[in-house]
Protein backbone atom coordinates (compact mmCIF):
# COMPACT_ATOMS: atom_id res chain seq x y z
CA UNK A 1 0.00 0.00 0.00
CA UNK A 2 2.91 2.27 1.09
CA UNK A 3 4.69 1.93 -2.10
CA UNK A 4 1.81 2.68 -5.06
CA UNK A 5 1.25 6.05 -2.34
CA UNK A 6 4.36 6.57 -2.92
CA UNK A 7 4.27 6.18 -6.61
CA UNK A 8 1.59 8.01 -7.21
CA UNK A 9 1.67 10.85 -4.20
CA UNK A 10 1.64 13.25 -7.16
CA UNK A 11 -1.74 12.41 -8.78
CA UNK A 12 -2.69 11.74 -5.10
CA UNK A 13 -1.96 15.29 -4.71
CA UNK A 14 -3.09 17.28 -7.16
CA UNK A 15 -6.55 14.96 -7.61
CA UNK A 16 -7.51 14.89 -4.16
CA UNK A 17 -9.83 18.26 -3.91
CA UNK A 18 -11.23 17.72 -7.53
CA UNK A 19 -12.23 13.72 -6.55
CA UNK A 20 -13.90 15.07 -3.21
CA UNK A 21 -15.89 17.81 -5.43
CA UNK A 22 -16.88 14.65 -7.73
CA UNK A 23 -18.11 12.43 -4.53
CA UNK A 24 -20.06 15.52 -3.40
CA UNK A 25 -21.81 15.22 -6.79
CA UNK A 26 -22.58 11.67 -6.60
CA UNK A 27 -23.87 11.28 -2.87
CA UNK A 28 -25.24 14.79 -2.06
CA UNK A 29 -29.50 14.43 -2.35
CA UNK A 30 -31.29 17.46 -3.27
CA UNK A 31 -34.90 18.07 -2.63
CA UNK A 32 -35.82 17.49 -6.61
CA UNK A 33 -37.79 14.77 -8.39
CA UNK A 34 -36.34 13.21 -11.89
CA UNK A 35 -38.70 11.54 -13.84
CA UNK A 36 -37.59 9.47 -16.95
CA UNK A 37 -38.34 6.52 -19.02
CA UNK A 38 -38.09 2.95 -18.06
CA UNK A 39 -39.29 0.09 -19.17
CA UNK A 40 -42.59 -2.77 -20.21
CA UNK A 41 -42.89 -5.32 -17.59
CA UNK A 42 -44.66 -8.39 -18.61
CA UNK A 43 -47.98 -9.10 -16.14
CA UNK A 44 -47.71 -12.88 -16.66
CA UNK A 45 -44.34 -12.34 -14.34
CA UNK A 46 -45.72 -10.84 -11.69
CA UNK A 47 -49.33 -12.65 -11.81
CA UNK A 48 -49.36 -16.35 -12.70
CA UNK A 49 -52.95 -17.93 -12.58
CA UNK A 50 -53.59 -21.76 -12.26
CA UNK A 51 -55.92 -22.21 -15.05
CA UNK A 52 -55.81 -22.62 -18.86
CA UNK A 53 -52.20 -23.73 -18.21
CA UNK A 54 -51.68 -25.34 -21.86
CA UNK A 55 -52.98 -22.26 -23.24
CA UNK A 56 -50.68 -20.86 -25.55
CA UNK A 57 -50.64 -17.32 -25.66
CA UNK A 58 -48.83 -16.11 -28.27
CA UNK A 59 -48.16 -12.08 -27.75
CA UNK A 60 -47.62 -10.68 -24.67
CA UNK A 61 -49.18 -7.94 -22.07
CA UNK A 62 -47.31 -5.56 -20.24
CA UNK A 63 -47.29 -2.42 -18.28
CA UNK A 64 -45.27 0.35 -18.53
CA UNK A 65 -43.11 1.70 -15.81
CA UNK A 66 -41.35 5.03 -15.60
CA UNK A 67 -38.12 6.14 -12.97
CA UNK A 68 -39.30 8.19 -10.80
CA UNK A 69 -36.21 9.41 -8.26
CA UNK A 70 -36.87 11.51 -5.23
CA UNK A 71 -34.41 13.48 -3.65
CA UNK A 72 -31.64 12.67 -6.85
CA UNK A 73 -28.13 13.15 -6.14
CA UNK A 74 -26.71 16.55 -8.28
CA UNK A 75 -25.11 14.27 -10.81
CA UNK A 76 -28.37 12.85 -11.37
CA UNK A 77 -30.22 15.65 -11.65
CA UNK A 78 -27.33 17.02 -14.28
CA UNK A 79 -28.10 13.90 -15.86
CA UNK A 80 -32.09 14.15 -15.78
CA UNK A 81 -30.94 17.47 -17.52
CA UNK A 82 -28.99 16.30 -20.26
CA UNK A 83 -31.87 13.94 -20.94
CA UNK A 84 -34.68 15.11 -23.01
CA UNK A 85 -37.17 12.35 -22.36
CA UNK A 86 -36.50 13.39 -18.56
CA UNK A 87 -39.02 15.85 -16.40
CA UNK A 88 -37.52 18.12 -13.42
CA UNK A 89 -39.44 19.16 -10.94
CA UNK A 90 -39.47 20.61 -7.29
CA UNK A 91 -40.05 17.53 -4.94
CA UNK A 92 -43.90 17.16 -4.72
CA UNK A 93 -45.57 18.88 -1.43
CA UNK A 94 -47.13 15.13 -0.47
CA UNK A 95 -43.62 13.92 -0.75
CA UNK A 96 -41.89 16.18 1.33
CA UNK A 97 -42.11 15.06 4.45
CA UNK A 98 -41.52 11.71 4.03
CA UNK A 99 -38.27 9.62 3.32
CA UNK A 100 -37.24 7.91 0.35
CA UNK A 101 -38.30 4.53 1.78
CA UNK A 102 -41.59 5.65 2.70
CA UNK A 103 -42.27 7.14 -0.73
CA UNK A 104 -41.44 3.86 -2.17
CA UNK A 105 -43.74 1.93 0.69
CA UNK A 106 -46.33 4.62 -0.64
CA UNK A 107 -46.08 3.34 -4.37
CA UNK A 108 -46.13 -0.33 -3.39
CA UNK A 109 -49.37 -0.05 -1.37
CA UNK A 110 -50.37 1.80 -4.54
CA UNK A 111 -49.50 -1.42 -6.61
CA UNK A 112 -50.90 -3.35 -4.00
CA UNK A 113 -54.43 -1.95 -4.03
CA UNK A 114 -53.94 -2.07 -8.33
CA UNK A 115 -53.34 -5.95 -8.30
CA UNK A 116 -56.06 -6.48 -6.18
CA UNK A 117 -58.93 -3.86 -7.85
CA UNK A 118 -57.42 -5.73 -11.14
CA UNK A 119 -58.01 -9.59 -10.07
CA UNK A 120 -61.51 -8.64 -9.17
CA UNK A 121 -62.54 -6.90 -11.97
CA UNK A 122 -61.04 -9.28 -14.80
CA UNK A 123 -62.59 -12.58 -12.40
CA UNK A 124 -65.94 -10.60 -12.63
CA UNK A 125 -65.70 -9.85 -16.07
CA UNK A 126 -64.96 -13.44 -17.05
CA UNK A 127 -67.15 -14.98 -14.65
CA UNK A 128 -70.55 -13.19 -16.45
CA UNK A 129 -69.75 -16.21 -19.11
CA UNK A 130 -67.81 -18.86 -17.23
CA UNK A 131 -69.79 -20.03 -14.20
CA UNK A 132 -66.69 -22.04 -12.89
CA UNK A 133 -65.00 -18.53 -11.74
CA UNK A 134 -65.79 -17.63 -8.39
CA UNK A 135 -64.45 -14.00 -7.03
CA UNK A 136 -64.96 -13.35 -3.55
CA UNK A 137 -63.16 -9.99 -1.48
CA UNK A 138 -63.39 -8.15 1.07
CA UNK A 139 -63.27 -4.14 1.96
CA UNK A 140 -60.72 -2.94 4.13
CA UNK A 141 -59.18 0.32 5.41
CA UNK A 142 -55.51 1.00 5.07
CA UNK A 143 -53.04 3.58 6.43
CA UNK A 144 -52.10 5.52 3.23
CA UNK A 145 -50.69 8.45 4.73
CA UNK A 146 -49.38 10.07 7.73
CA UNK A 147 -48.33 13.63 9.02
CA UNK A 148 -44.83 14.62 10.17
CA UNK A 149 -47.08 15.25 13.88
CA UNK A 150 -48.61 12.15 13.89
CA UNK A 151 -48.14 10.70 17.32
CA UNK A 152 -46.79 6.97 17.01
CA UNK A 153 -45.53 7.91 13.75
CA UNK A 154 -42.93 5.26 13.31
CA UNK A 155 -45.15 2.16 15.47
CA UNK A 156 -47.86 2.80 12.39
CA UNK A 157 -46.57 1.45 8.85
CA UNK A 158 -47.94 2.12 5.43
CA UNK A 159 -50.44 -0.60 4.64
CA UNK A 160 -51.61 -1.30 8.28
CA UNK A 161 -55.02 -1.77 8.27
CA UNK A 162 -57.36 -0.09 10.42
CA UNK A 163 -59.77 -1.98 12.68
CA UNK A 164 -61.34 0.05 15.15
CA UNK A 165 -61.47 3.24 17.24
CA UNK A 166 -62.62 4.04 20.68
CA UNK A 167 -64.21 7.09 20.83
CA UNK A 168 -66.32 8.96 22.95
CA UNK A 169 -67.97 6.99 25.65
CA UNK A 170 -66.13 3.74 25.04
CA UNK A 171 -67.41 3.72 21.27
CA UNK A 172 -66.21 1.65 19.07
CA UNK A 173 -66.53 2.02 15.49
CA UNK A 174 -65.13 0.15 12.51
CA UNK A 175 -65.58 2.78 9.89
CA UNK A 176 -63.15 5.33 9.11
CA UNK A 177 -66.07 7.91 7.75
CA UNK A 178 -67.66 7.46 11.66
CA UNK A 179 -64.40 8.56 13.57
CA UNK A 180 -65.29 12.47 12.93
CA UNK A 181 -68.53 11.57 14.84
CA UNK A 182 -67.52 10.01 17.87
CA UNK A 183 -64.18 12.06 18.42
CA UNK A 184 -65.25 15.22 19.15
CA UNK A 185 -62.50 16.44 21.69
CA UNK A 186 -58.73 16.13 21.03
CA UNK A 187 -57.95 13.25 22.51
CA UNK A 188 -56.35 10.93 22.90
CA UNK A 189 -58.10 7.99 21.74
CA UNK A 190 -57.38 4.01 21.00
CA UNK A 191 -56.92 3.22 17.58
CA UNK A 192 -56.45 -0.27 16.70
CA UNK A 193 -54.38 -1.54 13.38
CA UNK A 194 -53.43 -5.16 12.51
CA UNK A 195 -49.90 -5.25 10.55
CA UNK A 196 -49.15 -7.16 7.59
CA UNK A 197 -48.07 -10.08 9.77
CA UNK A 198 -51.69 -10.41 10.77
CA UNK A 199 -50.78 -9.07 14.50
CA UNK A 200 -52.76 -6.62 15.94
CA UNK A 201 -52.21 -3.38 17.95
CA UNK A 202 -53.42 -0.41 19.95
CA UNK A 203 -52.19 2.89 20.33
CA UNK A 204 -53.67 6.12 21.63
CA UNK A 205 -53.40 9.10 19.69
CA UNK A 206 -54.17 12.54 20.15
CA UNK A 207 -55.41 15.07 17.73
CA UNK A 208 -52.90 17.75 16.63
CA UNK A 209 -53.17 21.31 18.56
CA UNK A 210 -52.73 23.16 15.47
CA UNK A 211 -54.26 21.13 12.99
CA UNK A 212 -57.38 19.93 14.81
CA UNK A 213 -56.97 15.74 13.03
CA UNK A 214 -55.05 12.86 13.94
CA UNK A 215 -52.86 13.38 10.66
CA UNK A 216 -53.33 9.64 9.40
CA UNK A 217 -54.71 9.50 6.31
CA UNK A 218 -56.92 6.04 5.10
CA UNK A 219 -57.20 4.44 2.11
CA UNK A 220 -60.60 1.75 1.25
CA UNK A 221 -59.95 -0.94 -0.59
CA UNK A 222 -61.35 -4.30 -1.88
CA UNK A 223 -58.74 -7.40 -0.92
CA UNK A 224 -59.32 -10.76 -2.98
CA UNK A 225 -59.94 -13.46 -0.48
CA UNK A 226 -57.06 -16.02 -2.28
CA UNK A 227 -59.26 -19.00 -0.51
CA UNK A 228 -62.36 -18.95 -1.65
CA UNK A 229 -61.30 -17.56 -5.13
CA UNK A 230 -61.26 -19.73 -7.99
CA UNK A 231 -58.86 -20.35 -9.54
CA UNK A 232 -55.99 -19.72 -7.75
CA UNK A 233 -53.49 -16.79 -8.54
CA UNK A 234 -50.25 -16.37 -7.12
CA UNK A 235 -48.07 -13.01 -7.13
CA UNK A 236 -45.21 -12.56 -7.75
CA UNK A 237 -42.45 -10.24 -5.35
CA UNK A 238 -42.27 -6.73 -7.65
CA UNK A 239 -40.38 -3.62 -7.58
CA UNK A 240 -42.20 -1.72 -9.52
CA UNK A 241 -44.66 0.06 -8.36
CA UNK A 242 -47.68 2.62 -8.37
CA UNK A 243 -50.97 2.02 -9.36
CA UNK A 244 -51.00 2.57 -12.99
CA UNK A 245 -50.65 -0.84 -14.37
CA UNK A 246 -54.23 -1.86 -13.32
CA UNK A 247 -55.97 -1.74 -16.89
CA UNK A 248 -52.99 -4.11 -18.47
CA UNK A 249 -52.68 -6.10 -15.38
CA UNK A 250 -56.82 -6.67 -15.85
CA UNK A 251 -56.29 -7.54 -19.41
CA UNK A 252 -53.72 -9.62 -19.22
CA UNK A 253 -55.60 -11.49 -15.65
CA UNK A 254 -58.49 -11.63 -17.76
CA UNK A 255 -56.62 -12.99 -21.02
CA UNK A 256 -55.27 -15.93 -18.71
CA UNK A 257 -58.77 -16.92 -17.88
CA UNK A 258 -60.47 -16.60 -21.14
CA UNK A 259 -60.24 -19.55 -23.84
CA UNK A 260 -59.42 -16.79 -26.73
CA UNK A 261 -55.84 -15.22 -26.73
CA UNK A 262 -56.78 -11.83 -26.68
CA UNK A 263 -53.32 -10.62 -27.81
CA UNK A 264 -53.22 -12.37 -31.16
CA UNK A 265 -49.65 -12.90 -31.21
CA UNK A 266 -49.57 -8.70 -30.86
CA UNK A 267 -47.16 -6.88 -28.31
CA UNK A 268 -49.75 -5.28 -26.17
CA UNK A 269 -48.94 -2.37 -23.64
CA UNK A 270 -50.50 0.81 -21.96
CA UNK A 271 -51.22 2.56 -18.90
CA UNK A 272 -53.81 3.35 -16.94
CA UNK A 273 -55.01 2.60 -13.37
CA UNK A 274 -58.50 0.04 -12.79
CA UNK A 275 -61.59 1.43 -10.90
CA UNK A 276 -63.72 -1.44 -9.41
CA UNK A 277 -66.54 -0.85 -12.40
CA UNK A 278 -63.80 -1.18 -14.84
CA UNK A 279 -63.72 2.24 -15.90
CA UNK A 280 -60.03 3.88 -16.22
CA UNK A 281 -58.24 6.22 -14.23
CA UNK A 282 -55.77 9.08 -15.10
CA UNK A 283 -51.94 8.53 -14.87
CA UNK A 284 -48.85 10.42 -14.37
CA UNK A 285 -45.36 10.61 -16.73
CA UNK A 286 -47.57 10.54 -20.25
CA UNK A 287 -44.24 11.65 -21.84
CA UNK A 288 -41.94 9.08 -20.19
CA UNK A 289 -44.53 6.10 -20.50
CA UNK A 290 -45.34 7.27 -24.18
CA UNK A 291 -41.05 6.75 -25.02
CA UNK A 292 -40.76 3.54 -23.07
CA UNK A 293 -43.70 2.25 -25.51
CA UNK A 294 -42.01 4.03 -28.61
CA UNK A 295 -38.72 2.49 -27.59
CA UNK A 296 -39.75 -0.80 -27.19
CA UNK A 297 -41.48 -1.00 -30.40
CA UNK A 298 -44.95 -2.05 -28.82
CA UNK A 299 -47.94 -2.94 -31.50
CA UNK A 300 -50.49 -1.39 -29.40
CA UNK A 301 -50.54 0.57 -26.77
CA UNK A 302 -53.47 1.89 -24.40
CA UNK A 303 -53.86 5.04 -23.12
CA UNK A 304 -56.90 6.85 -21.02
CA UNK A 305 -58.89 9.26 -22.71
CA UNK A 306 -61.70 10.39 -20.49
CA UNK A 307 -62.66 13.44 -22.73
CA UNK A 308 -61.49 16.80 -24.92
CA UNK A 309 -59.85 18.47 -21.75
CA UNK A 310 -56.23 20.09 -22.11
CA UNK A 311 -55.04 17.67 -18.64
CA UNK A 312 -56.55 14.36 -20.55
CA UNK A 313 -53.89 11.91 -20.99
CA UNK A 314 -54.72 10.94 -24.12
CA UNK A 315 -54.48 14.11 -26.15
CA UNK A 316 -51.18 14.65 -24.04
CA UNK A 317 -49.98 11.65 -25.70
CA UNK A 318 -50.47 12.70 -29.23
CA UNK A 319 -48.85 15.88 -28.02
CA UNK A 320 -46.04 14.08 -27.37
CA UNK A 321 -45.58 11.97 -29.94
CA UNK A 322 -45.99 15.18 -32.06
CA UNK A 323 -43.55 17.11 -30.39
CA UNK A 324 -41.13 14.41 -30.60
CA UNK A 325 -41.90 13.34 -34.19
CA UNK A 326 -43.58 9.95 -33.20
CA UNK A 327 -45.97 8.70 -35.55
CA UNK A 328 -48.93 7.47 -33.62
CA UNK A 329 -51.74 6.81 -35.37
CA UNK A 330 -51.30 3.04 -35.40
CA UNK A 331 -50.26 2.29 -32.39
CA UNK A 332 -51.75 4.93 -29.48
CA UNK A 333 -54.94 3.99 -28.69
CA UNK A 334 -57.60 6.14 -26.56
CA UNK A 335 -59.51 3.63 -24.15
CA UNK A 336 -62.10 5.26 -20.70
CA UNK A 337 -62.58 1.52 -19.52
CA UNK A 338 -61.45 -2.13 -19.30
CA UNK A 339 -64.41 -3.01 -21.51
CA UNK A 340 -63.05 -0.67 -24.55
CA UNK A 341 -59.61 -2.09 -24.23
CA UNK A 342 -61.37 -5.74 -24.45
CA UNK A 343 -63.36 -4.22 -27.75
CA UNK A 344 -60.38 -3.16 -29.75
CA UNK A 345 -58.37 -6.28 -28.97
CA UNK A 346 -61.37 -8.82 -30.13
CA UNK A 347 -62.03 -6.42 -33.01
CA UNK A 348 -58.36 -6.93 -34.27
CA UNK A 349 -58.91 -10.79 -34.32
CA UNK A 350 -61.97 -10.02 -36.47
CA UNK B 1 0.66 -26.74 -16.92
CA UNK B 2 -0.42 -26.63 -13.58
CA UNK B 3 2.56 -27.95 -12.67
CA UNK B 4 4.35 -24.97 -14.22
CA UNK B 5 2.20 -23.12 -12.35
CA UNK B 6 2.34 -24.13 -8.94
CA UNK B 7 5.98 -24.01 -9.66
CA UNK B 8 6.07 -20.09 -10.18
CA UNK B 9 3.68 -20.21 -7.06
CA UNK B 10 6.44 -22.08 -5.27
CA UNK B 11 9.05 -19.75 -6.33
CA UNK B 12 7.08 -16.76 -5.63
CA UNK B 13 6.43 -17.56 -2.33
CA UNK B 14 10.18 -18.19 -1.57
CA UNK B 15 10.76 -14.16 -2.59
CA UNK B 16 8.16 -12.42 -1.07
CA UNK B 17 6.25 -13.56 2.73
CA UNK B 18 2.77 -13.44 3.18
CA UNK B 19 2.54 -10.24 4.67
CA UNK B 20 4.33 -8.98 1.62
CA UNK B 21 1.66 -10.49 -0.47
CA UNK B 22 -1.24 -9.40 1.46
CA UNK B 23 -0.09 -6.17 1.49
CA UNK B 24 0.05 -5.84 -2.00
CA UNK B 25 -3.28 -7.21 -2.56
CA UNK B 26 -5.24 -5.07 -0.38
CA UNK B 27 -2.78 -2.04 -1.59
CA UNK B 28 -4.27 -2.84 -5.30
CA UNK B 29 -7.68 -3.34 -3.95
CA UNK B 30 -8.14 0.17 -2.39
CA UNK B 31 -6.08 1.82 -5.16
CA UNK B 32 -8.10 0.03 -7.75
CA UNK B 33 -11.06 1.03 -5.85
CA UNK B 34 -10.06 4.38 -5.63
CA UNK B 35 -9.95 4.89 -9.21
CA UNK B 36 -12.90 2.80 -10.46
CA UNK B 37 -15.53 3.58 -7.66
CA UNK B 38 -16.66 6.65 -8.63
CA UNK B 39 -17.00 5.20 -12.33
CA UNK B 40 -19.02 2.69 -11.28
CA UNK B 41 -21.50 5.18 -8.79
CA UNK B 42 -21.63 6.99 -12.02
CA UNK B 43 -22.89 4.48 -14.28
CA UNK B 44 -25.42 3.35 -11.39
CA UNK B 45 -26.74 6.91 -11.87
CA UNK B 46 -27.09 6.92 -15.43
CA UNK B 47 -28.85 3.47 -15.44
CA UNK B 48 -31.30 4.78 -13.08
CA UNK B 49 -31.78 8.28 -14.98
CA UNK B 50 -31.66 6.47 -18.62
CA UNK B 51 -33.15 3.12 -17.54
CA UNK B 52 -35.11 2.61 -20.84
CA UNK B 53 -31.13 1.49 -21.88
CA UNK B 54 -30.77 -0.44 -19.12
CA UNK B 55 -28.55 -2.72 -21.04
CA UNK B 56 -26.77 -0.51 -22.82
CA UNK B 57 -25.43 0.77 -18.76
CA UNK B 58 -25.18 -2.99 -17.52
CA UNK B 59 -22.74 -3.55 -20.38
CA UNK B 60 -21.13 -0.64 -19.07
CA UNK B 61 -21.00 -1.79 -16.07
CA UNK B 62 -19.45 -5.31 -16.95
CA UNK B 63 -16.61 -3.35 -18.91
CA UNK B 64 -15.83 -1.05 -15.92
CA UNK B 65 -15.96 -4.38 -13.77
CA UNK B 66 -12.97 -5.80 -15.90
CA UNK B 67 -11.18 -2.75 -16.20
CA UNK B 68 -11.51 -2.71 -12.16
CA UNK B 69 -10.23 -6.55 -12.45
CA UNK B 70 -7.15 -5.31 -15.06
CA UNK B 71 -6.01 -2.57 -12.77
CA UNK B 72 -6.23 -4.21 -9.72
CA UNK B 73 -3.71 -7.21 -11.12
CA UNK B 74 -1.39 -4.56 -12.64
CA UNK B 75 -1.25 -2.41 -9.14
CA UNK B 76 -0.52 -5.96 -7.29
CA UNK B 77 2.09 -6.86 -9.86
CA UNK B 78 3.77 -2.94 -9.84
CA UNK B 79 4.34 -3.83 -6.57
CA UNK B 80 6.07 -6.81 -6.07
CA UNK B 81 8.36 -6.45 -9.11
CA UNK B 82 8.89 -2.79 -7.33
CA UNK B 83 10.07 -4.88 -4.12
CA UNK B 84 11.89 -7.46 -6.26
CA UNK B 85 12.42 -6.34 -10.06
CA UNK B 86 14.53 -10.02 -10.61
CA UNK B 87 11.13 -11.73 -10.23
CA UNK B 88 9.11 -9.79 -13.32
CA UNK B 89 8.53 -13.20 -15.15
CA UNK B 90 7.75 -15.29 -12.29
CA UNK B 91 5.24 -12.39 -11.15
CA UNK B 92 3.43 -12.61 -14.92
CA UNK B 93 3.36 -16.53 -14.52
CA UNK B 94 1.03 -16.22 -11.02
CA UNK B 95 -0.77 -13.16 -11.78
CA UNK B 96 -1.79 -13.64 -15.62
CA UNK B 97 -3.65 -16.92 -15.09
CA UNK B 98 -5.66 -15.55 -12.21
CA UNK B 99 -6.57 -12.32 -14.13
CA UNK B 100 -7.55 -14.45 -16.96
CA UNK B 101 -9.72 -16.77 -14.42
CA UNK B 102 -11.23 -13.48 -12.06
CA UNK B 103 -11.97 -12.03 -16.06
CA UNK B 104 -13.59 -14.91 -17.29
CA UNK B 105 -15.79 -15.04 -13.96
CA UNK B 106 -16.92 -11.14 -14.47
CA UNK B 107 -17.90 -11.74 -17.47
CA UNK B 108 -19.84 -14.82 -16.53
CA UNK B 109 -21.69 -12.62 -13.67
CA UNK B 110 -22.36 -10.29 -15.87
CA UNK B 111 -23.83 -12.01 -18.60
CA UNK B 112 -25.86 -13.69 -15.92
CA UNK B 113 -27.18 -10.03 -14.94
CA UNK B 114 -27.57 -9.32 -17.91
CA UNK B 115 -29.59 -11.86 -19.20
CA UNK B 116 -31.09 -13.49 -16.09
CA UNK B 117 -31.40 -11.19 -13.30
CA UNK B 118 -32.54 -7.97 -15.23
CA UNK B 119 -35.51 -9.36 -16.44
CA UNK B 120 -36.12 -10.59 -13.25
CA UNK B 121 -35.84 -7.64 -11.20
CA UNK B 122 -38.04 -5.56 -14.01
CA UNK B 123 -41.44 -7.71 -12.76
Amino acid sequence: MNELAHTYRHAIKYLFIPYLILLFLLVYPIEYYVQSPGGLSEVEDLIEVDYNLDKNIEGSISTTFVMGIPRPTIFMFLAGYFNRYADLMVLPTNYQTYSNEEISQISYQDKYISVNAAIIVAYEAISETNPEIIIDYQAKTMVFGKANYLEHYADIAFGDEFVSFKGDNDVIVTEVSAIGGVATTSGPYEFTFKNTEGTEYTLSISKNAESGVFGITFKNYYLVDSETTFPHYRLTDSNIGGPSGGLLQTLSIYNMLSEEDITHGLKVAGTGTINYDGSIGYIGGVKQKIITAYENNVDVFFIPYLGDVSYDNYLEAVNVCEAYGIEHESWLIPVASFQDALDYLERLGD
Amino acid sequence: MMKKYIASLKELKQSFSYKALFDASIGAFVFALIVMAPVFIVLIQLLVVFMYKVRTFTILLIVAALFFNIIYHRLFKQVLIKKNGETKAIVDQVTNPVMLVTTFVLLVLGLVILFVMIPIWLV
